[in-house]
């Protein structure tokens, strides 16, 4: 594992984390949101969201890693399908993703 | 105290009826997977909790678990940074429907400290019919309650995924996953849809020849590859 105790790790995530969200507050009223450099950071926020998916769909760490990267994407594509036949609505797309994961692990 | 007053109580009491409907039920389900995940990571008990009270980030609190074995604190504050970047325009729309345009004052550090995206989105619903010295409340009394509800949906998942049989833990571990390819897949908008698609070829491609630096550097390159795209396109519309 590391030889850095946990809570250093944490405390900088909470550094990571007050960071824009403190920039943010001091901004608010000041900066146009609509800027470029917004739509940038904004870009990678979104891109990284989903390369986080991605990556715990095919390259998972721990337990997940045992299982069968066909069950992963079986139950992601259903839970994608559910989600745009419902008219995206989270929850079914999310209940469906689950159910359908939990029954291939049987 | 002005915060407790009979004024305040309404829509404070309102902010926690819905916070306890939908939202809450969204928020349960995705802190009790990251409660499993983290301890799949290899978290303590309080470590995990802690992070979902301290951090109150489904991305950046996923992130610094997955970034955690790396054993790289340069690695995790920019995983986490990045995955939370969002959190600085989030601010700079929410305070200004919380208190109208006024100037900056320190309580705006503890708004942006308890915002997510889910009060965000609840708030831009809320707006029309809220009158404006309403909404601080209203914000306090939902956004509590959904981090409460997170703390004990993040302890339950914690818990439970250490006692359940293996094919059910093993769906808590999942939950992540499903809950941010469904979170990305609702973007609307050229950039964003954009965004998410060069993440989801950037990340994995990254990771496999720099082993713990995909999220960070394959964010980065696939979201400035979208820009860069997006603005192409823009320019030759």
């Amino acid at each position: 594992m590391t030889e850095i105790s946990p809570w250093a790790f944490l405390l900088v995530s909470v550094l990571a984390t007050t960071l824009p969200r403190s920039l943010g507050a001091l901004a608010a009223g000041r900066v146009d949101p609509n800027s470029r450099v917004f739509e940038w950071v904004t870009a990678i926020a979104y891109a990284m969201a989903m390369g986080l998916a991605v990556r715990l769909l095919l390259l998972p760490t721990g337990p997940l890693g045992e299982t069968p990267i066909g069950d992963r994407l079986v139950a992601a594509g259903v839970a994608l399908a559910v989600f745009f036949i419902m008219r995206q609505r989270f929850l079914y797309g999310f209940v469906a993703g689950v159910a359908m994961f939990w029954a291939l692990q049987f | 105290m002005k915060f407790l007053s009979e004024d305040c109580c309404v829509p404070l009491l309102l902010g926690v009826r819905h916070a306890l409907g939908v939202p809450g039920i969204a928020v349960f389900s995705s802190m009790f997977g990251f409660g499993a995940f983290a301890n799949a990571a290899g978290f303590d008990f309080v470590l995990a909790v802690m992070s979902t009270l301290t951090l109150w980030a489904l991305p950046g609190q996923v992130v610094f678990a997955e970034l955690y074995p790396s054993g790289s604190l340069v690695v995790v504050f920019f995983g986490v940074f990045f995955a939370n970047a969002r959190f600085f325009p989030l601010a700079l729309a929410t305070i200004p429907m919380l208190e109208g345009a006024a100037r900056f004052r320190p309580i705006h550090f503890v708004y942006a400290q308890l915002m997510s995206v889910i009060s965000w989105s609840q708030l831009t619903r809320m707006v029309p019919t809220l009158q404006l010295p309403d909404r601080v409340p209203y914000f306090y009394g939902f956004t509590l309650t959904v981090i409460v509800i997170a703390g004990i949906a993040t302890a339950s998942g914690f818990w439970m995924s250490a006692i359940v049989p293996k094919h059910l833990g093993l769906v808590f571990l999942v939950i992540p996953a499903l809950y941010f390819i469904l979170i990305s897949a609702g973007v609307k908008g050229r950039l964003p849809v954009l965004s998410v698609l060069c993440g989801a070829v950037f990340v994995p491609m990254v990771e496999l020849v720099l082993p713990n630096w995909g999220l960070v550097v394959g964010g980065v390159l696939g979201g400035s590859a979208a820009f860069a795209i997006d603005h192409v396109w823009g320019a030759a519309q």
